[in-house]
């Protein structure tokens, strides 16, 4: 009769410690969950912000840009109804004078995607949702292969021959 | 060059768009994230 009050004693014991053990073990790794969730949090808010700061530099230079275009687009347009006037104030002998139509540079400053690049090679990029990553991906794809590209064929365009020519 | 320029300033509006919409669209997740 000992014996069998003994027995369910250490089984209720043993019962008690499992539990406890697999309990503890449960709570250590949820707590390790949370720690590394909050680590990701905070991580995501920094990689945004920085996006955010590199969005704001970029729009800040293709407003410049856009400008700037509009400027020469009027001078290229002057010119291009008054020839003479062209003429007089584009050449210097036989030389032509870029910078009496698009100024001292036709680009300057570069929209930058570093921030974005280094995003996605992070490990927080499982962070972004789905329509982030779409959004991110889609505005740094127009500044690539839209503008810059854009920006590219005109400098081929000014820098061509047929341009230097009187 | 006069059209490639129209069509460079037209991309570039297009781009000063899309970039402020984007940069509404991470400004309130970066506000959900912080709250």
């Amino acid at each position: 009769m000992k014996a069998k009050t003994n027995f369910k004693e250490l089984l209720l014991k043993f019962l008690v410690e499992s539990t406890l053990i697999v309990f503890s073990v449960l709570f250590a790794l949820y707590i390790n969950e949370k720690i590394d969730e909050r680590k990701k949090r905070k991580l995501k808010v920094h990689a945004i912000s920085t996006i955010r700061n590199e969005i704001s530099e970029n729009l800040k230079i293709i407003e410049g840009w856009q400008q700037k275009h509009q400027l020469v687009l009027e001078n290229v347009n002057k010119y291009l109804e008054d020839e003479s006037l062209a003429q007089q104030e584009l050449f210097v002998g036989d030389k032509i004078v870029l910078e009496n139509f698009r100024g001292n540079t036709l680009a300057g400053k570069l929209p930058s995607s570093t921030a974005w690049s280094v995003v996605q090679q992070s490990n927080v990029m499982d962070q972004f949702s789905f329509e982030e990553i779409y959004l991110l991906s889609s505005l740094y794809n127009i500044q690539h292969s839209g503008v810059e590209a854009s920006l590219k064929v005109i400098i081929g365009i000014i820098s061509s021959r047929e341009i230097h020519r009187r | 060059m006069a059209v490639a320029l129209n069509e460079i300033i037209s991309q570039e509006q297009f781009l000063g768009t899309k970039m402020k919409e984007a940069l509404e669209k991470i400004s309130t997740s970066n506000q959900k994230l912080t709250e």
